[in-house]
């Protein structure tokens, strides 16, 4: 006890008594020290209350969950004959019992009827609709779409499109030009799945990149949804966002539009090398024939890596029509041209495997190494 | 009090408050990053990039040498990443027991042809081997001379033909999904990502399985659980600011992703750097300066690559002289760096920053231990005010440690039981006393070695 109270005025002397005799330094070191203090008893204290609160809340919420998932199992399970209408306007009254004033329970309630509408379509997907409106459940949502903060947006944005709210589109479409990643893509997403008739108008805006993640996940989103509306893509190809060419390239392949094949043949010449290498890539993937003699033509002032491209595209067309073309550049001195040129030839099946053989006759070393190489099947680019 | 022993005492309080200062705005930066880190990425599913045919193809290559027993496991580990355009190339540099034999006989090797575009020089290749079995085709094997670690990944390097590369360790756990979360910074920047890294932790505790995982426990024994600590402090704190500054920071070497072309272009990995991720970074950025391309190295917070620490003080000893030796060479191969004011921040901050705090700092320290022994020996100290600056140092020191373990609390929550906790808060207030001091001392050696 003697040593808490000799240790208690010790420290009243240092931090109070004696403080303006330190030196500046001292004063400073006491100071920054005490700081130190504080900030560690504050973290500490704080992961040990996060840590019980979580616990608590997870315990609270597992109750109320168990209930709300029941009575949403209830009204899941009605007659086709049924009006949704009126299923909800039956249950409503033992929802409305809920204690939705806490935000805790709102979000359980709404992430448990995002969760069903997900996995039910038709008619059970609009009863769960209905009563997310009748319980106006939207009315948050529809409040954080125009908050200041970017994730309470797409919080907003997500909720709406999973409950399949249509009437916010408008709101939607600005924010798939808005310059924060997230925000632009979420409503990119939604604004696709929302907005049926003409998903596609946000292209026509968008000025900010659809950045390659983004492209994928809009592309997966897209060739996963059967009901959409689907336009020329070749419409686009055209736009000043180097993003938006090459994300409508993916699509053009997709869909197999091959009225688009002259536009992709104008942008073998494309300023972008990204973009002039996905529409090299994809006029080989969609066989275009057409397009052989202007890959040709194009060859020469090409980078390395377009030239590997223009050969890996002759190949997956491989017409016979540039196997003259691809011969002479088998002994090309850049290797991975060399490399491409051969797998080409090779792609010519009978007519390309006799080549091959007249070429490893002929062949170096080396060249006779990539010739097998090429030829083994159990290798695969 | 002396007009000296004012000296000495003002000095190490200013540069102190210097470092204090330095680092406070470093944990406000990461502070930020990781908040906004984890935001954005509460928001991001991967199952699209799993499925989607537009993923950028990876080559995973890995260096063994002498491992025949976890070998296999290895591999099988390697299998089980979840991404669908990747290949793995498993580089057996001269390994002289059998390494090789059982890669064979496990995974039906056979020899193939294989013509490779020899960008970068390396000890001569003796053959290379695919599976008969389609089940693995997307195996390589490489069999080569030894050469060391850099020369091994150089080989797979001119073997592999995808756009990305991931260089691992072989005593490293990877997180299934980490190339997943490895190639997302690839795809979603407006300039051109070179390189992304990932937080690494310890695994000596954790329970394994088959080249697997299973379960994540905080270090039971004091130096792993110290280093387990330390890597939080590095990880989630100082590498988290640098990739928001777009530092060259260091990927380190147990698992980095790569922009393959660039890496080959910037000459490889070097086979006499000490610090061989740390030393590439820095030429890839150097390159991309050079050439006028803007990029991006980028770290990722999640911990998607597990490593078993040294357990005893002579491997530690041994792993961080190592680094500080890398350090050293390092500076000295890039001296020109500093305040060079055409690497932008990289030579007006970044470099300037490190030389700080690894080199001169650790000096500082020593330096300053031998002062205050002069005027112990000779009488001339005031014990009472040199206490209150060791005071002030240490608990810094620990709310450095309290901070990034409420970083780990927030994010990934690696460590969930209440033990782990406990023994994480413990090793809090120990690690300023025990193994700081240690670290200092490994590192001054080092540098004196490397001047020698």
């Amino acid at each position: 006890m003697d040593i808490f109270v000799s240790a208690g005025n010790y420290l009243h002397d240092l931090f109070i008594s004696r403080f303006s005799a330190h030196p500046l330094y001292i004063t400073l070191s006491l100071l920054i020290m005490l700081l130190c203090v504080i900030g560690i008893a504050e973290v500490l204290f704080y992961i040990l209350i996060r840590r019980a609160t979580e616990f608590y809340q997870l315990k609270r919420d597992a109750d109320l969950k168990e209930r709300i998932i029941t009575m949403l199992a209830n009204i899941l399970v009605f007659h086709d004959s049924d009006d949704p209408g009126l299923v909800v306007s039956h249950f409503i009254p033992r929802f409305a019992k809920l204690p939705l004033y806490r935000s805790s329970i709102r979000r359980i309630l709404v992430s448990e009827l995002i969760s069903n509408h997900r996995n039910f379509s038709g008619r059970t997907a609009q009863v769960l609709t209905e009563l997310y409106m009748q319980l106006k459940l939207d009315k948050r949502a529809r409040k954080n779409l125009h908050s200041p903060h970017w994730y309470k947006q797409i919080e907003a944005i997500r909720e709406l499109t999973e409950m399949n709210v249509k009437d916010e589109c408008d709101r939607i479409l600005k924010y798939t030009n808005h310059r924060q990643p997230q925000l632009r893509i979420e409503a990119q997403i939604a604004f696709v799945k929302l907005c049926v008739d003409n998903p596609f108008r946000f292209l026509d805006i968008v000025k900010e990149p659809v950045l390659d993640w983004h492209q994928l996940i809009l592309f997966e989103v897209i060739t996963k949804t059967e009901t959409m509306a689907r336009p020329r893509f070749a419409f686009w190809l055209n736009s000043e966002n180097d993003s938006v060419v090459s994300f409508c390239l993916k699509l053009i392949e997709y869909y197999q539009q091959f009225d688009a094949l002259p536009n992709l043949i104008y942008l073998i010449n494309h300023h972008n090398l990204t973009i002039r290498a996905t529409a090299i890539e994809i006029l080989g993937r969609m066989e275009a024939e057409m397009a052989e003699s202007h890959l040709v033509a194009a060859f020469t002032n090409q980078p390395t890596k377009i030239k590997v491209k223009i050969l890996n595209t002759l190949g997956l067309i491989a017409s016979g029509g540039c196997l003259a073309f691809l011969n002479s550049h088998a002994k090309n001195k850049e290797f991975p041209v060399r490399m491409a040129a051969i797998r080409a030839i090779k792609a010519h099946r009978q007519s390309g495997r006799e080549l091959l053989d007249t070429l490893f006759n002929e062949a170096i070393a080396q060249d006779k190494a990539i010739i097998k190489h090429v030829l083994d099947e159990r290798i695969k680019v | 009090m002396s007009t000296f022993e004012s000296i000495v005492n003002n000095s190490i309080f200013f540069y102190a408050l210097l470092l204090i200062l330095s680092v406070v705005t470093i944990v406000f930066i990461s502070s930020f990053e990781i908040n906004k880190y984890l935001r954005t990425n509460s928001y991001i599913n991967y199952k699209e990039l799993l499925v989607s045919p537009h993923a950028p193809s990876i080559s995973v290559i890995s260096p063994v040498f002498n491992i025949e027993e976890a070998v296999v496991n290895h591999v099988r580990a390697l299998f089980a990443l979840q991404y669908n355009n990747f290949e793995i190339i498993i580089v057996n540099d001269g390994s002289t027991d059998n390494t090789l034999e059982k890669l064979k006989e496990f995974y039906q090797l056979e020899n193939v042809n294989f013509a490779v575009y020899e960008q970068l020089k390396t000890q001569a290749v003796h053959s290379y081997y695919k599976s008969k079995n389609p089940a693995f085709a997307k195996l390589t094997v490489i069999d080569k001379a030894f050469g060391g670690k850099p020369d091994a990944l150089n080989a797979g390097l001119n073997t592999s033909e995808k756009e990305l590369t991931l260089c691992i360790e072989v005593d490293c756990f990877l997180d299934k999904n980490s190339l997943l979360k490895l190639v997302k910074p690839f795809l979603e920047n407006k300039k051109r990502v070179i390189a992304a890294g990932t937080a690494v932790h310890v695994a000596n505790s954790s329970g394994r399985n088959k080249g697997h995982l299973l379960n994540a426990k905080f270090p039971g024994k004091l130096l792993p659980g110290l280093q387990a600590l330390e890597y939080f402090k590095w990880f989630l704190i100082e590498r988290l600011t640098s990739s928001s500054l777009n530092g060259a920071h260091v990927i380190t070497g147990a698992a980095g992703l790569f922009d393959k072309e660039i890496l080959i272009q910037s000459g490889g990995y070097s086979l006499k750097a000490l610090k061989e991720g740390f030393e590439l970074i820095v030429r890839m950025c150097r390159y991309m300066h050079d050439n006028g391309l803007q990029y991006r190295v980028v770290f990722i917070p999640d911990p998607l690559c597990w490593v078993e620490a040294p357990a005893n003080l002579k491997a530690l000893a041994k792993q961080r002289k190592q680094w500080a030796g890398g350090n050293s060479q390092i500076f000295w191969l890039n001296k020109d760096l500093f305040f060079n004011k055409n690497y932008g921040l990289l030579g007006l901050v970044h470099f300037p920053y490190w030389f700080l705090h690894e080199w001169i700092t650790p000096f500082f320290k020593v330096i300053t231990l031998f002062l205050l022994g002069a005027l112990a020996v000779t009488g001339k100290i005031n014990w009472e005010y040199l206490c209150i600056l060791f005071l002030m140092i240490y608990f810094f020191a620990v709310l450095l440690s309290a901070i990034s373990v409420l970083y780990e609390e927030k994010s990934y929550r690696q460590y969930s039981s209440s033990t782990d906790i406990f023994r994480i808060v413990a090793l809090i207030f120990v690690a300023p006393v025990i193994y700081h001091p240690l670290t200092v001392y490994w590192k001054v050696m080092a540098y004196i070695r490397v001047k020698n």
